[in-house]
């Protein structure tokens, strides 16, 4: 009787024990592809005055554009316009110069340049100015004169 | 002299009132995915798959562009479509279809995208993101 006593505590205790599982790790693989982009979140006009000689215009006020790769690897291009867009009447034979500045940055008065100007990753927040004079150096009719300035972000 | 005075006045004037594309700072962003790709193709033009995204709260107009390397158009390649409106942190898909120059088995193309610019505001500048893609002819 107390054998069988005995018996049923030691199986008792033993189902009672925790099963001790053999320690195992497992890694849970988390994979996720960054793909660089460029964003352009903002791209304000600028404006135009007349120069002091009456034969071309030049920038007022800078345009202004925040250009942001989110990687390396991408450049600005900014398209030197070869005539207005829209004049009061005709439309002269135009040279136009452009720079572009980055007051925070590490850009000042850069000219605008066929193969492209690298970006650093990151936001760029630019002031873009631009002139244009007649080639024959006429005076410019009175009236509204519009130039227009593609900035591209380029992968 | 005094003419051309004046009339400078007037032009300084007429200037002085253009003031382009509004006075604060947009909301937007838009950007092209994915910005690099290479396509490969048995047949004499290849397709590029592209999403173009909008990360702005508001919905947008986006127009695109294909071009050369050099920003020259290219008029022969088409689009399933020039013009989508994407609404908020929303994308939309494009199909570019791009033939291979005459005798050649590699092209180097620009896509780009642009905000549309709203109606009766001139815009000086314009703002594209391109992105730059490789057709490769496997065969001939």
């Amino acid at each position: 009787m107390r054998r069988i006593f005995l018996g049923g505590v030691t199986a008792a205790i033993l189902a009672a024990a925790p099963s001790a599982a053999p320690a195992t790790t497992n890694n849970m693989l988390f994979t996720g592809t960054v793909i660089g982009t460029c964003l352009i979140p903002a791209a304000v006009g600028g404006t135009l005055t007349v120069n002091s000689a009456g034969t071309g215009v030049q920038t007022l006020v800078a345009g202004t554009a925040t250009v942001s790769p989110t990687t390396t690897g991408y450049s600005l291009y900014l398209d030197t316009p070869t005539a207005f867009t829209s004049t009061p009447s005709g439309n002269p034979a135009i040279t136009v110069t452009g720079t572009f500045t980055e007051p925070l940055g590490s850009f000042s008065n850069e000219p605008f340049v066929p193969g492209g100007t690298p970006l650093t990753a990151g936001a760029h927040a630019l002031e873009i100015s631009i002139a244009a004079t007649t080639d024959d150096a006429s005076v410019l009719a009175s009236g509204v004169y519009t130039l227009q300035v593609t900035l591209r972000c380029v992968a | 002299m005094r003419g051309v005075t004046m009339m400078h006045r007037c032009a300084i004037l007429a200037l002085l009132a253009v003031c382009f594309a509004g006075a604060g700072a947009p909301a937007w962003a838009q950007a092209l995915a994915p910005m690099r790709g290479e396509a490969r193709s048995l047949t004499d033009r290849f397709a590029l798959q592209l999403r173009a995204v909008n990360y702005g709260e508001e919905a947008d107009h986006y127009q695109f562009e294909v071009l050369n390397p050099d920003f020259s158009a290219l008029p022969d390649a088409r689009m399933d479509r020039r013009r989508v409106t994407v609404g908020a942190n929303s994308s939309a898909g494009l199909i570019v279809l791009i033939p291979f120059e005459e005798g050649e088995d590699e092209r180097e193309v620009l896509v780009c995208m642009e905000r549309q610019p709203e109606l009766g505001q001139p815009m000086m500048i314009r703002g594209q993101v391109c992105g730059r893609y490789f057709g490769r002819r496997l065969s001939r």
